[in-house]
């Protein structure tokens, strides 16, 4: 060997030292693996529309079978616990009917008791909780995701997840492993839409190996048979099983819709979420592409006119943030500043729950831009999304509530697909906010807590009507009256300038 | 099923020399791993699967080569799919994770040489690590990477260079 080889070689040694192997061992493994490989390929293609039977009936087999090795005089005692678990079974069996049939989870079988699937892996599970314990806003300790459907392209092995929170049903992608924000409906939303397919995540750009990909995904009820995603190639079949339904696509190209076949084989469209940059003429699927801001009834001019607040008769806006109260829950610095405009000095901050069992968080920082000791201060609001990192907004605090008893922002959810969350601060005069969606058939309503406001939408194409009721002295404390009202779409609504 | 039950179906002597191969070899083909993908653990991983496929491809190698050669090019394309996987994981991740712990992955603990490695092309990269790991010859790692044996020393002289005038920067 030459004398520079000897230098690269000794180098490289000292760089990369050479591992310690069990070679039986190895060689056991390396056997093993052929051999899965082998009955891996062996495995025929099944048609996907027998597909959720077959499903069901391995995860029935596939569970371990324990042989117990019970001696005579012990199988009598063995028989009357049989029979024992039996009645205990067919009593859960029953109650869980009577809850199919009129519960709160009518129509998601599959999501009764410990929920559907398999359990997640179980470094999938670690990393959950532990990315769920480092956020700010977090599911419940203790969450426990369920495999629901898994499949491999491109080299990339997809895993959908499912878990069960606090009033709503939450789906995680994991691509090789490493898991994409939660998506969440909440659980009424599912059960009162009477749709056969609940679309989450439409559309959402992954980048895999040298191209894009776009997963589509989200729940079916058990009436469902089929779900199909609708691009501008066609029609393409998702993995369907659990309730819930995957489709992956080497196109980077958003879905147009998608289609849900029921047992009599009727077909029916669905329409995908929109999202904010997806907003856009496609009106055969319901999108409405045109913002407005506009008073019910009222002429141009007179917009938000009753609205304006009357300067100097009102209480201070967020009184104990002014007054550095500790409400809510502390908020680290180190949680804030980055999500702030630069130069933003951190005063004060403290993280505020909205209520409604909602997992999201607000936190609220009062901040000072520029050295200036005397800057004027300014209020930003910081909505927390479990497992994501915060979005922010800030405006001048002395004209917060110049135009509008309540200043937010709509913010598409963690998962970028359907769902958005209005978010922001509220006069102390707001007693409540109502939203109105889908031509006023559904309405969300919600009461600042704190000044602090937020509404999850799960709708997919929404132009909310949001109502401000004041809160009065009247008993009962209902009767408010309405004093500001507004239409709104995604970014054009009053808002604060965004960090 | 056992080993034996395996090769039982197998061509006679292709499943024994893939164990000879892998007995004497492995540490050399878990080395160049590792040094390609930076990941011990994912380098095993990537070696055993490499050989799992080689058996079950068996039939495919024609003998217009060694079995090395054939078996280092099965490691080496598994290796690169790796790499590309978790190239794949890493962008995936970025949606999701904090900056903060973005660089702390980036950064790592990287000596000098290895800095200077992580930084050549993939396949001058790869031919340091066939030259010297697997004391390959030029025609062997130009059967392995599919490339002519003059460009396996064109690629060496340049991944050659490129890391001395690093390392001389570096000091």
């Amino acid at each position: 060997m030459s004398e520079p080889t000897t230098i690269w070689l000794r180098a490289l040694e000292s760089t990369y030292p050479p591992p310690r192997l069990d070679l039986d061992a190895g060689w056991a493994d390396v056997l093993h693996r052929a051999q899965a490989g082998e009955s891996d390929a062996a495995t025929p293609r099944i048609p996907s529309r027998v597909a959720v039977s077959l499903l069901h009936r391995r995860s029935a087999v596939s569970l371990p079978h324990r042989r117990l090795a019970l001696s005579r005089p012990h199988r009598s005692l063995g028989l009357a616990l049989a029979t024992l678990f039996t009645l205990l079974l067919s009593f859960t069996a029953l109650t869980a009917a009577a809850v199919i049939v009129g519960g709160p989870l009518a129509g998601f079988r599959d999501w009764l008791g410990i929920g559907p699937g398999k359990p997640a892996p179980p470094a999938v599970q670690r990393s959950f909780s532990k990315a769920n314990s480092a956020s700010v806003a977090r599911f419940p300790r203790g969450t426990r995701l369920r495999l629901l459907l898994q499949r491999r392209l491109g080299g990339v092995h997809y895993q959908l997840l499912g878990f069960r929170a606090p009033g709503r049903l939450c789906l995680r992608l994991e691509a090789d492993g490493v898991g994409s924000a939660p998506a969440c409906a909440p659980i009424s939303a599912l059960t009162s839409a009477g749709e056969l397919v609940h679309v989450l995540v439409a559309g959402q750009p992954l980048s895999a190996g040298a191209r894009s990909v776009t997963v589509t995904y989200g729940f079916a009820t058990d009436a469902a048979r089929r779900v199909e995603v609708v691009d501008h190639r066609g029609a393409h079949p998702s993995q369907l099983a659990y309730d819930a339904f995957l489709y992956v696509s080497l196109d980077a190209k958003r879905p147009l819709g998608a289609i849900a076949v029921d047992a009599s084989g009727n077909e029916v469209p669905i329409a995908v979420p929109a999202t904010a940059e997806a907003v856009g003429p496609r009106r055969d699927w319901g999108f409405q592409s045109t913002p407005q801001l506009h008073r019910e009834g009222g002429r141009p001019a007179e917009r938000h006119s009753e609205g304006r607040l009357p300067r100097g008769r009102q209480p201070v806006a967020l009184s104990w943030l002014l007054h550095r109260k500790s409400i809510g829950a502390p908020l680290p610095a180190a949680k804030v500043l980055p999500l702030l405009p630069p130069g933003a000095r951190l005063m004060f901050a403290r993280l505020i729950d909205p209520g409604q069992g909602s997992p999201l968080r607000v936190g609220v920082a009062l901040v000072r831009r520029g050295r200036a000791r005397q800057a004027p201060p300014q209020v930003c609001e910081v909505l927390y999304q479990p497992l994501s990192d915060g979005l922010a907004g800030c405006a001048p605090l002395r004209t917060l509530f110049a135009s509008h008893h309540i200043v937010g922002r709509m913010l598409p959810s963690v998962a970028g697909g359907e769902g958005a969350v209005l978010v922001g601060l509220a006069a102390p005069r707001v007693s409540r906010i109502s939203s109105l969606v889908g031509g006023y058939q559904r309405k969300l309503e919600v009461s600042p807590r704190d000044g602090v406001f937020a509404i999850e939408h799960s709708g997919s194409s929404f132009s909310p009507w949001l109502l401000v009721s004041e809160r009065t002295r009247a008993r009962p404390p209902k009767a408010g009256r309405r004093f500001d009202e507004m239409e709104i779409e995604s970014g054009r609504w009053p808002s604060p300038e965004t960090g | 099923m056992s080993g034996t039950k395996l090769s039982d179906r197998c061509q006679g002597t292709s499943v024994a020399a893939i164990e000879d191969l892998y007995r004497a070899r492995a540490p050399a083909f878990v080395r160049f791993a590792t040094a390609m993908l930076g990941d011990a653990e994912l380098a095993r991983d990537v070696v055993q699967d490499a050989f799992a496929q080689a058996l079950r491809g068996r039939e495919r190698f024609r003998g217009e080569g060694s079995l090395e050669a054939w078996l280092w090019s099965a490691v080496v394309n598994t290796s690169r799919n790796a790499g590309r996987a978790r190239a794949v994981r890493r962008r995936f991740a970025l949606r999701a994770a904090a900056p903060a712990a973005l660089v702390e992955a980036r950064i790592g603990e990287q000596s000098a040489l290895r800095h200077a490695i992580a930084q050549l092309p993939e396949r001058q990269r790869m031919c340091i690590f066939l030259r010297y790991f697997a004391d390959l010859d030029y025609a062997a790692i130009a059967a392995a990477l599919g490339i002519s044996a003059g460009t396996v020393g064109a690629t060496l002289n340049a991944a050659h260079a490129t890391l001395r005038r690093k390392l001389e920067e570096q000091t």
